[in-house]
């Protein structure tokens, strides 16, 4: 029986994905075995240039990871789905944006103003910024273009299977890459590698009524362990987060989630989500009180949209 | 009944709000607030939402409104029945409580062409489910600050508590709304078709 035809590119990523797919250990063995891998730029010397000479469909799986950010990113997002059969969002930024999506909460000038101006370390007195094309000695130099707005996998191609996590955890990873390999695959379009609740289902903390005079950051307090984090005032999206991860932040980390594994089913709008919980549980019948602890939130735009503001109704903030 | 605009030789006649025209007339500005456009009026070409609102010189706002349906929604029927006039630049939406109006409809209405979103509940302490309007002054404070954040000016988001008994009050919320929202000009929020398309193919998985 042939290998099944494998391929792992990352766009504008952190490279924890591919780091995640490694953090199936031996099992990696295993993978090896069932698959040829015919492009993996982290770990394989494969070129750009041997994935345009593939027939079209050539390869069956592409795990794909990584927001779109600059051309170079769309133009392998292009490539990878007209060269394979299965392209998946593989981690956040594929799916949601994740990190990089927060650029999108400014303008694509005022990002690099601050890149290469105003940090304070450096010192670009000449204002020089990137070029698209440089003539050297030697012939002519490029580099991508760096576009408006980060984008997901999903608003650029057609994607077939979608693993949400910051990285996705090793066992998820496993799970989508049996499915992959056994071929027990469900409905193009799914989300893999996940639960369908949220991640309070999953959690083991008690959770008894959520009404809260303060909120609290985690370094404020040393919560009870037993008890639900939201409940002590400590901001966690469990309740706006798709389960699946384990809940190993809450439970072995003992840190809020922070709502990496994306919306769960039905959410358009993780964000928006997690504002309305946030919003309902203040103990208070005093319309001030309430507005003074809401108000004690701060950056809510960073909390509320940390990994889905690319794949977010809004998808960015309204610059100019 | 919805707002839209219809074109009459390519110039621009607005019969936004809830306008009736009877067939085969022109509408004009006089249209406003009276009459209905039964079907397709011949010759004239009928804009979307999002074109009218672009359009500078007569800029009217849409603004959508979540009206709680016990106390809201009967103070802006008592203005109605009061015959007291006032713009018809808001969309009432009737909810059961002001406490239903999750902060999802209002990026919604923003990003799918309102220039403004208007959400009235019952006064504090009043509340027919007794502590709805706390959960929507809660998701309000924290939704305007995200909104600020996001570039929304702070005269597009609203919330008001008015009583059935207030249909004053709810004529010149409307009013003073409309003003403010008309000064600041159409949201135009940069989404087009396709990227909206995109983004529904990305999240409409399961």
């Amino acid at each position: 029986m042939s290998k099944l035809k494998l391929a792992l590119y990352w766009a504008a990523s952190c490279g924890g994905c591919e780091i995640a797919v490694l953090d199936i250990k031996e099992k990696i063995l295993d993978v090896a075995a069932a698959c040829d891998i015919l492009f993996w730029p982290v770990a394989l010397d494969f070129k750009y240039k041997d994935v345009e000479a593939m027939p079209d469909k050539h390869i069956d799986v592409c795990l794909f990871n990584g927001a779109i950010r600059t051309s170079e990113n769309e133009h392998l997002a292009k490539l990878l789905r007209q060269k394979s059969k299965i392209l998946v969002a593989y981690g956040s930024c594929a799916n949601e944006g994740c990190i990089p999506g927060l650029a999108n909460l400014y303008s694509r000038e005022s990002l690099l103003d601050r890149v290469y101006s105003e940090t304070p370390s450096t010192d670009n007195t000449n204002g020089v910024r990137p070029q698209l094309k440089v003539q050297v000695p030697e012939g002519e130099l490029t580099l991508p273009a760096f576009y408006d707005r980060v984008k997901t996998l999903a608003q650029t191609v057609d994607v077939d299977y979608f693993v949400p996590g910051c990285p996705p955890v090793a066992d998820q990873t496993w799970a989508a890459l049996e499915a992959i390999v056994t071929g027990k695959l469900p409905p193009k379009g799914s989300v893999v590698g996940a639960g369908d609740k949220t991640c309070c289902d999953e959690c083991d903390r008690k959770r008894e009524e959520k009404k809260i005079k303060k909120f609290y950051r985690p370094w404020e307090i040393v919560p009870e362990e037993e008890k639900c984090l939201l409940e002590q005032g400590i901001i966690c999206a469990g309740p706006a987060t798709r389960s699946g991860c384990g809940t190993v932040c809450v439970n072995k980390g003992k840190m809020p989630c922070r709502g990496c594994y994306g919306p769960p089913p039905g959410v358009t709008d993780q964000g928006a989500k997690l504002l309305s919980a946030l919003g309902s549980i203040v103990d208070s019948n005093d319309p001030d009180e309430i507005q003074r602890v809401i108000s004690e939130i701060v950056d809510p735009a960073g909390y509320l949209y940390r990994f889905g503001l690319a794949n977010s109704l809004m998808q960015h903030a309204r610059t100019k | 009944m919805f707002a839209f605009c219809v074109t009459n030789q390519g110039e621009r006649v607005h019969v936004c709000g809830f306008g009736r025209v009877p067939d085969g007339r022109a509408p004009d500005a006089s249209d406003r607030g009276t009459q209905e456009i039964r079907g397709p009026v011949p010759g004239r070409k009928v804009l979307s939402r999002k074109e009218c609102s672009v359009s500078s010189a007569n800029f009217e706002p849409k603004i959508v409104g979540f009206l709680c349906r016990w106390c809201s929604y009967t103070g802006a029927d008592l203005a109605g029945t009061s015959r007291i006039k006032y713009p018809p630049n808001v969309l009432p939406i009737r909810v059961m409580c002001s406490g239903r109006v999750d902060p999802t409809f209002v990026i919604k209405a923003l990003v799918e062409g309102a220039d403004g979103v208007l959400i009235a509940g019952c006064h504090p302490g009043d509340c027919h489910y007794t502590s709805g309007n706390y959960r929507t002054l809660g998701r309000f404070s924290l939704l305007k600050k995200l909104l600020d954040q996001l570039g929304i000016e702070n005269d597009r988001v609203r919330l008001e508590w008015v009583s059935a008994s207030e249909g004053d009050r709810w004529a010149q919320v409307v009013k003073d709304m409309t003003e403010k929202v008309k000064k600041l000009g159409p949201l135009a929020w940069k989404t087009t078709p396709e990227m909206t398309a995109r983004q529904e193919a990305g999240v409409a998985r399961g």
